[in-house]
């Protein structure tokens, strides 16, 4: 399973997002907002947690956070970029 | 998925009561008179308030209505409302004396510093959750003692014109500020704080614009919306919750006192309603502080503006829910 595709699974299953499945999820579209998957601000900070336990990658510079947190696409290459 | 609150209200705003030149005007009596002289002229602004201006009578209502049901009549009112908005008026000038006369002109106490630097060593951060009591600026000044970068959540009004007590020097703030209007509510900021086993400050009694993040707690006899935030956020590592709040102890003393410590096990769970114990123990502490210090609690506005209460469990089903959560 690449990365994007795990992400997506955890993201589903440890945020317990009732009635998405994989396949709803488009990786450019927004992760915050009702536009995109409907995540919200605490929300952000819960998946700072599921991505250091799945993927043991700390987002560290907060600041960088609105880079990151843009799209699947922008977290799925963050996270390879600091994957160990 | 998670428990939103229909109609949050949204009633209360940061903006200063009063003209710009009118806080000048005290900031100036402070710095040549000293807090007894900007007390005296004080009592007399807040006499013409109160007897000349409508609105704060419905500022005022809510609150004293629930805190002092059996006040109904008009004299009774009147002096309760004199005497609360007197109080404010005095935490105001002292907050602006702390920052003009310097720290030296308040007696900071904080009897159970303790415990606070107890819950720190735990090496998960530290929140401290606190409410619109006392003077709770000068408060958050005191826990320098614990030699730990502090964040508080605050935002400012652009309308706001009564300066924080560091505005008064051009000295740095003794505290970091995040700022709950900036991307994603501050939230990735508020995360980072902790993560570092900082200490991040927030108000558990008031919902911040239009956060959805929020519950329903029932609050001296009526439903009342707080935020959910701390609690998820300190789910995030299982953080210690200090609750504190302060209050005047005499002319010039504030007490800082810590009247619970919440654990929140460390989770990731989306639903508002596995909060509701957690946020039942803030709330009861409160309302502890406010049968205590009834005129040192500051919330002017209808808090209770509840028209749907989604989140409405009788006792049987807040016992079962503790015990799911605490097994």
């Amino acid at each position: 399973m690449d990365i994007k595709q795990k992400l997506k699974k955890v993201i589903i299953e440890d945020l317990a997002l009732e009635d998405v499945s994989i396949e709803d999820i488009e990786d450019d579209s927004p992760i915050f907002g009702e536009s995109g998957l409907g995540l919200d601000s605490l929300d952000a900070v819960e998946l700072v947690v599921v991505i250091q336990k799945h993927f043991g990658v700390q987002i560290k510079d907060m600041a960088k956070g609105r880079e990151v947190f843009q799209s699947l696409n922008t977290l799925a290459a963050y996270i390879q970029e600091n994957m160990e | 998925m998670g428990t939103k609150q229909e109609n949050v209200t949204d009633d209360w705003d940061s903006r200063s009561v009063g003209k710009p030149w009118q806080h000048r005007f005290f900031y100036l009596v402070i710095r040549y008179g000293g807090r007894r002289v900007a007390y005296f002229f004080m009592y007399f602004v807040v006499l013409w308030y109160v007897l000349f201006y409508p609105p704060l009578h419905k500022k005022c209502r809510p609150y004293l209505v629930h805190r002092f049901p059996d006040k109904k009549g008009i004299l009774a009112r009147f002096f309760n409302e004199y005497r609360w908005i007197t109080s404010l008026g005095t935490s105001l000038i002292d907050r602006a004396a702390f920052g003009v006369l310097g720290p030296g002109s308040l007696e900071i106490e904080v009897p159970e510093r303790a415990k606070l630097q107890e819950l720190l060593l735990e090496g998960k951060g530290l929140l401290i959750l606190s409410a619109h009591t006392g003077c709770w600026q000068i408060a958050f000044s005191a826990l320098q003692f614990l030699e730990s970068s502090v964040h508080i959540v605050m935002h400012r009004n652009q309308y706001d014109i009564d300066k924080h007590y560091f505005e008064h020097t051009n000295g740095k703030a003794p505290f970091e500020i995040i700022d709950p209007a900036g991307y994603l509510g501050g939230t990735l900021n508020m995360a980072a704080v902790l993560q570092q086993g900082q200490i991040l400050g927030l108000m558990g009694d008031r919902v911040f614009g239009n956060d959805s993040n929020t519950i329903t707690v029932d609050f001296l006899g009526d439903p009342i919306c707080i935020p959910v935030t701390p609690y998820r956020l300190a789910a995030m590592r299982g953080t210690p919750i200090a609750i504190v709040f302060s209050y005047k102890a005499d002319h010039s003393r504030y007490i800082v006192e810590i009247p619970g410590v919440i654990r929140v096990p460390a989770a990731v769970e989306r639903n508002s309603q596995a909060y509701l114990p957690y946020t039942q123990e803030f709330i009861g502490c409160l309302t502890q502080y406010v049968q205590e210090h009834p005129f040192d609690f500051f919330n002017f506005y209808q808090m209770w503006n509840v028209k749907s209460s989604q989140n409405k469990i009788d006792a049987n089903h807040l016992k079962s829910d503790r015990q799911a959560i605490n097994p």
